[in-house]
């Protein structure tokens, strides 16, 4: 037995020795010595306090990281890739944390890597229409610097200015425009991936198509983490339509309105953005910004966003709306008068999901994986299934979402502190995910799965989710990055 | 739930209502690194923070330097309460766990001083009543009548003012403009004390309102039914009792901007035009601002003010970027309160205004002493709007 060990150990000394991690010639052994040796101190921390204030993101999951990096360029993130590979330690990537699925939530003993320091537009290429990005920019600071060449990164979600790219990316995450621009998989041309076991590849050329093998951008996007480290990112970009305006029309519930949408993709109109609030939606609205104008009794209000070159084109093309709105039970219209008014409803229409909290004192929200999407004719039996789940649980839910998509976001408010409201929000959340499935729908439109999702995708993948493990293990054969997430 | 009494009644009211979007990290000013840009650590934000509490509360973290560092970076600038959409009062939060550092006796070193010389001397710089008419030097023979006599105003000029060489022009421009209105006024002089906001800002609620209900009652001795301000902290400290305690004082509380904007809109303040200012960006104080919302009062002075030309910042008013100068920081980091005034001076170099207007003494030293760090900025002139009146009235003393 001895000499099996001594053997065994003479064997590893000398695999450590003809085997030393690749960019990290002589780093100490210890996981403090060798993040000492890649980073600056002012770039990692080992403090408990800093670890605590990295251990969630807006979902109810929590762990401590073992330690928290912040990489300025990529030689760094190769580094600490193979240094975690050698050492066959977690890695989990983080934006900023305003993932609502517990994507970048860390893992037991992982090294978090937290991307914001890596915020930089390297290049904006306005023949080509592309922007090349480091992946911790905030989506809105991108946007903010695009607007010069009048042009935008059009996939625009509610969090603009906490999402950064490559946290947008890891989720493939969408939003108020995604009727008309799709999600962030249909803008990204290539990415720069650093993969699991330390290896730094472009996946594909920088053109706008190309037809050579498999798509491993889109493989990459929404994978949230789990096959490769984002480190660069390139990414089509669209004209900033320079006229919008917003109608907004009122319904005495959310069935009708579910009628009205069906009625509007059956006569192929299809706006910029299309955004449904129920009543409580509203209020919480109203609470947050008292000034926003929206309907001050409607049960539900549809909003439909019409962008392009011509005001007249934009009005005649509401006119439309508006008719199809009016046989199908909407009244009180009222289309958006100054571009101050778009940006007061858009803004607060963005951060409903947080303000939920605002709609019954001492009940917060919490995220427990409400993204649910079904398809569009499917809309009218979803919302009569939550109008009956809300009917049955004593916890406020408050509905909103991309509409256009299919897409609803039933925000779930508890008191925290009380274990009973815990329970019936997991119990709840478990019938509105299953009813979505019933549908025909699908657990996430745009969160991702990470932990919170992660029990309902056998029954919405079936043998998919095989498929997907097995790409999972031939990328990532020891199952550092982001291990426990998706699959 | 742990020992922590003084935040487990938050926990309800307060941290369980953030969800931890991070709206309020895009604004905190602490967030960023000075010019860099460049985000600073997650504790250093308004969601950090908060997150922070939370540990503490649950007995998760112990209370350690880096904690005590990001509670006392805080610029009480209210942007994160201003834009949480869930209703989350941070600053009240960061005050509360604020409290509870000094009750572990973890509280920096220059806020421990700060508040024994309020303790023992009643204002924050130790130097005791006889002293607080330091700043009327040069307008002492008009100032002596004025003080303790029973008037209609008011002018309570706090202690920064009061002792700051570097900030007693301004009360000096405020009691030459009032003189030259006709204005009924009388001065606390050496019976002013404190108003207390320093210990809101350490967190003792208590003591800041008995430090205000001693100034209520000097106050309340001269009858006057208007009390006015040039100091926006103190201000605040007298309408968050008011607004706490759930009463009424005795006399109404204004900034003297908004007083004399109404001696504005009734002609009684008119400005003649000799002094030329040229174009000029005026700062939004975050407590005059977000804090205590006037934000238009100094703007229409400012605009009636012949060859001055106001230009607006991209960020004004609810969205205005704070200059460092809150919170104490300065007391506890001034390097964190510096790089934070040099962003703003930046921003304003952006506009390239002749001068920078603000309306807060606090304000007023930061970034008049940041100014020296940046050689870009030498040409800007900095003043605060009182001096900007009393020029265009072409008073001196
Ligand atoms: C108020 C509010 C509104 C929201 N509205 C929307 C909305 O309209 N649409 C929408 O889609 N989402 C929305 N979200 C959810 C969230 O903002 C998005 O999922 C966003 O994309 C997350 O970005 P992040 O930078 O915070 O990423 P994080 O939460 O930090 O990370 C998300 C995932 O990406 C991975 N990741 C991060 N960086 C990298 C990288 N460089 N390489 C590889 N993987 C990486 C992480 O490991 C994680 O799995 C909203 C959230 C909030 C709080
Ligand atoms: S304090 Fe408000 S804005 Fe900040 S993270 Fe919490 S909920 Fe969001
Ligand atoms: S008050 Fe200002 S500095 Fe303090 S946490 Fe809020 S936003 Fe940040």
């Amino acid at each position: 037995m001895t000499v099996i060990r001594l053997k065994f150990i003479i064997s590893y000394v000398l695999f450590k020795l003809f085997h030393p991690v690749q960019g990290c010639d002589k780093m100490g052994s210890s996981l403090e010595e060798v993040i000492g040796k890649i980073f600056p101190k002012e770039q990692y921390s080992f403090d408990p306090a800093i670890l605590y204030a990295y251990s969630s993101d807006v979902s109810q999951f929590e762990q401590l990281p073992r330690v928290v990096v912040r990489p300025t360029d990529k030689e760094q993130v190769v580094k600490v890739v193979k240094y975690a590979a050698g050492e066959k330690i977690p890695l989990v990537a983080r934006g900023n944390g305003s993932g609502a699925a517990g994507g970048a939530v860390p893992v037991k003993g992982c090294i978090l890597v937290d991307f914001t320091l890596m915020n930089q537009v390297l290049e904006v290429n306005l023949t080509n229409h592309m922007v090349r990005v480091q992946p911790g920019i905030v989506h809105a600071d991108l946007n903010n610097y695009l607007k010069k060449d009048k042009v935008l990164f059009p996939v625009v979600p509610g969090s603009s200015e906490m999402a950064t790219i490559g946290g947008m990316i890891g989720n493939n995450a969408s939003g108020l425009k995604a009727v008309k621009y799709g999600t962030t998989k249909d803008w990204v041309v290539d990415l720069q991936v650093v993969f699991p076991d330390g290896e730094m590849t472009w996946l594909t050329r920088p053109v706008r198509k190309s037809a050579t093998g498999l798509d491993l951008v889109r493989l990459m996007v929404g994978s949230e983490g789990t096959l490769g480290l984002v480190v660069e990112a390139l990414l089509r970009i669209a004209p900033i339509p320079p006229h919008r305006r917003i109608m907004q029309a009122s319904f005495k519930n959310l069935e009708d309105l579910g009628k009205c949408v069906s009625a509007l993709f059956q006569h192929g109109l299809i706006p910029s953005a299309m955004e449904v609030l129920d009543r409580s939606a509203i209020d919480a609205i109203h609470l947050y910004k008292e000034a926003v104008n929206l309907s001050p009794d409607a049960a539900a209000v549809l909003l439909l966003e019409e962008e392009g070159d011509e005001l007249g084109y934009i009005q005649f093309r509401l006119q439309k709306f508006q008719q199809v709105c009016q046989e199908n039970g909407a009244y009180n219209l009222h289309i958006s008068q100054s571009e101050k008014e778009n940006t007061q409803l858009w803004e607060a229409r963005s951060l409903v999901g947080a303000s939920s909290s605002l709609v019954k004192p001492g009940y917060n929200r919490i995220y427990v994986g409400e993204d649910i999407t079904v398809p569009i004719d499917r809309l009218v039996e979803m919302f009569k299934k939550l109008r009956d789940l809300a009917k049955s649980y004593t916890l406020p839910i408050i509905v909103f979402g991309h509409i256009g998509d299919g897409n609803i976001h039933p925000a779930i408010t508890v008191r925290k502190r009380e274990p009973a409201d815990l329970a019936l929000a997991e119990k709840l959340q478990d019938e509105i995910h299953h009813a979505a499935l019933a549908l025909g729908g699908s657990v996430s439109g745009e969160h991702g799965v990470g932990l919170a999702r992660k029990r309902y995708l056998p029954e919405e993948r079936g043998y998919a989710i095989e498929i997907m493990r097995k790409i999972k293990q031939a990328i990532d054969p020891n199952n550092i990055l982001n291990p426990s997430k998706i699959y | 739930m742990t020992e922590n009494s003084t935040l487990s009644h938050l926990a309800n009211t307060i941290i369980d209502t953030c969800v931890r979007c991070g709206k309020c990290k895009a604004t905190c000013p602490t967030c960023d690194e000075g010019i860099s840009g460049k985000p600073r650590w997650e504790i250093f934000s308004g969601r950090g923070r908060v997150r922070l509490a939370q540990g503490l509360l649950d007995g998760k973290i112990p209370l350690t330097d880096t904690i005590v560092k990001s509670f006392y970076t805080c610029f009480f600038c209210n942007s994160c309460v201003e834009n949480c959409p869930s209703g989350t009062k941070v600053t009240e939060l960061i005050r509360a766990v604020r409290c509870y550092i000094a009750s572990k006796g973890k509280q920096p070193q220059g806020i421990t001083s700060l508040a024994c010389n309020l303790d023992s001397c009643g204002d924050i710089f130790g130097m005791g009543g006889g002293d607080r008419l330091m700043w009327a030097l040069n307008v002492e023979d008009k100032v002596q009548a004025r003080i303790n006599i029973p008037a209609k105003v008011l002018y309570f000029v706090g202690c920064q003012e009061s002792f700051k060489g570097s900030l007693a022009e301004i009360p000096e421009d405020l009691v030459l403009t009032l003189l030259h209105l006709g204005v009924d006024f009388t001065l606390l002089g050496e019976k002013e004390l404190c108003c207390g906001n320093p210990y809101l800002l350490a967190g003792d609620e208590t003591k800041c309102f008995e430090q205000v209900e001693k100034n209520i009652a000097t106050i309340s001795s001269l009858r006057a039914s208007t009390v006015i301000f040039t100091c926006p902290g103190c201000l605040n400290t007298f309408q968050k009792y008011e607004k706490h305690r759930k009463t009424k004082l005795p006399f109404n509380i204004r900034f003297a901007l908004e007083f004399l904007r109404d001696l504005l809109a009734s002609k009684k303040l008119k400005f003649p035009g000799n002094a030329v200012f040229g174009t000029a960006v005026y700062h939004d104080p975050c407590e005059l601002g977000r804090h205590l919302g006037i934000y238009e009062a100094p703007r229409a002075i400012l605009k009636a003010i012949p060859n001055l030309t106001l230009l607006e910042l991209d960020k004004t008013r609810e969205n205005a970027m704070c200059c460092g100068g809150g919170g104490l920081v300065g007391a506890c980091d001034k390097d964190f309160s510096v790089t934070q005034a040099q962003r703003k001076i930046i921003e304003v170099l952006g506009k390239q205004p002749a001068l920078l207007v603000t309306s807060c003494p606090a304000c007023f030293d930061t970034l008049e002493g940041a100014k020296g760090t940046l050689e870009q900025a030498q040409p800007l002139k900095i003043k605060d709007i009182f001096k900007v009146i009393a020029e265009a009235l072409n008073l001196s003393p």
